[in-house]
């Protein structure tokens, strides 16, 4: 009996291990009657706190709710570190991420994309007044980028002396240009001018060098081999785009309503790459 | 598990300097603290009332508050009170590394001055008592009677504040200092084999934690006290 049970047990913990004992993700968020959505809560505009009603709302967190109640589920959101975000998808604690995940050729061999659902350009940012005006001028100098982000090793390429910063988050790489710690920043465009909005008065202000960094389309993260899944997200990512409904979050976060006035340059659920 | 990617040359060459940087953050902080901990253990012995309540205060502050932000309050919140000229010149000698030395320093000159205080207490008054009677001075006592027994007692908790310290160089990779958790972290991100990568690191971290108890019990044992 001892020995049978021992044996399940490290069975299991092998299973578990190795991440291979469930069954699929749609069966159970039904299971459960809930979504257990990974997103960010210090990622302005996509998830962060209002202070005004000291809830998370964001982009992604809209998103995340749209899709629990296409699902006919409640909404779980979790927040998960930009550097252990892949890891949470791969061990499934959650069941999907919505945490501007970008497509890339090495993330795509440990997970699994759902189609678009922003793209936009990233930039060095730096101060208003700093005296660079160009990318080269980055050279030697120290260039701050969250731990974890897709930007990190684009950065040499582009500046091949600069010093690399990795921060936990981004409010402390935001801090860091802020003071002066580092010369500029690698960032998207929609985050670094919501950091510089949210700030209010207080904040220096920012301005991206000529030259977009890249330009990346992101979706939700699944974990790999989950094709129904997958495709229930495709179907209703390309949904939004059929109703408005994606339109209307644009221009509600990003576009013609938000302070940023951004221009939407793709179409919901169009694959990512 | 492919503990060959993490191995290869690029790889192997960021673990190294991470390794090199947790090292020089542990030996910095470790000297300096234990420099400031002397430092404030004279100080709190004096028994000047408002001397020991800046002391008191000093050490409640640093054993109650987490060490991450201590840490960021360094970084971010007193860097930002220093002149722009001095903050420049820190910006570009390695910011992460020297404010991190001194946050872990102030941290840990608050805890070991606490394990030198409960040393110097765990002497019976009547031995500085006999040692004065004996014609030697407050000095004399302290260098030859009290504080050769003190040390001693102090040690094994002196040992699991190092050890503590040597894990806590972690928590500058927050700040973006390339200590070992931070190059893990990197590489992590750069060839996403999480569980390989960590493996390494916590090897490397207990092996490092086993060499400093082995120490420690080397002090231990070649000053320990010879009754005869």
């Amino acid at each position: 009996m001892k020995v049978q049970r021992l044996l399940g047990a490290s069975l299991m913990l092998a299973a578990l291990a190795l991440g291979t004992a469930r069954a699929d993700v749609l069966a159970d968020i039904r299971a459960r009657n809930k979504l257990i959505c990974g997103m960010s809560s210090a990622s302005a505009p996509w998830g962060y706190l209002d202070t005004k009603t000291q809830t998370i709302v964001g982009y992604e967190v809209d998103l995340c709710r749209m899709l629990a109640k296409s699902l006919g589920v409640e909404v779980e959101l979790k927040d998960v570190s930009s550097a252990a975000r892949v890891p949470e998808i791969v061990q499934g604690r959650i069941d999907l991420l919505a945490q501007l995940l970008n497509w890339s050729a090495e993330r795509a061999t440990q997970v699994d994309y759902s189609g678009a659902y922003i793209r936009e350009p990233h930039y060095f940012m730096v101060l208003e007044n700093s005296p660079l005006q160009t990318v080269q001028e980055l050279a030697g100098k120290r260039i701050g980028v969250v731990a974890g982000s897709f930007l990190a090793p684009l950065i040499p390429p582009a500046v091949p002396t600069a010093r690399v910063v990795e921060y936990d988050s981004q409010p402390s790489n935001f801090m860091a240009l802020q003071q002066g710690k580092v010369a500029a920043l690698a960032i998207r465009y929609s985050q670094a001018k919501a950091l510089e909005f949210n700030g209010g008065a207080n904040v220096r202000r920012i301005r991206a060098l000529p030259g977009v960094l890249i330009t990346a389309t992101a979706g939700f993260g699944i974990r790999k081999g989950e094709a129904e899944w997958q495709s229930y997200l495709n179907t209703f990512l390309g949904n939004l785009e059929t109703s408005g409904e994606g339109q209307a979050l644009f221009d509600k976060w990003l576009g013609k309503d938000s302070p940023y006035k951004m221009e939407r340059s793709f179409r919901f659920g169009e694959p990512l790459h | 598990m492919d503990l060959v990617i993490i191995f290869s040359e690029q790889y192997r060459a960021l673990i190294l300097s991470g390794l090199q940087t947790t090292l020089f953050l542990f030996v910095c902080s470790w000297l300096l603290g234990m420099f400031l901990a002397v430092v404030l253990t004279v100080l709190r012995a004096l028994g000047i009332p408002p001397v020991t309540w800046l002391c008191v205060a000093y050490v409640e502050y640093h054993r109650n508050v987490p060490a991450l932000i201590q840490l960021f309050i360094w970084y971010f919140g007193i860097a930002s009170l220093l002149p722009d000229s001095l903050n420049d010149f820190a910006n570009d000698h390695g910011a992460e590394i020297v404010f991190s030395i001194i946050a872990f320093a102030c941290n840990k000159a608050a805890v070991n001055s606490e394990e030198f205080r409960s040393g110097l207490r765990a002497i019976p008054v009547t031995q500085m008592e006999a040692a004065r009677s004996m014609g030697l001075s407050y000095v004399g006592a302290m260098r030859w009677v009290i504080l050769p027994q003190a040390w001693r007692l102090a040690l094994p908790a002196l040992m699991g504040q190092t050890l503590f310290l040597f894990k806590m160089t972690s928590i500058a990779a927050a700040v973006g200092a390339g200590e070992l958790t931070y190059q893990a972290r990197h590489i992590e991100n750069m060839t996403f084999r999480i569980f390989e990568t960590f493996s390494i690191i916590t090897a490397i971290y207990v092996v490092g934690s086993f060499l400093l108890m082995w120490l420690g019990a080397w002090v231990g044992h070649t000053f320990r006290l010879r009754l005869k």
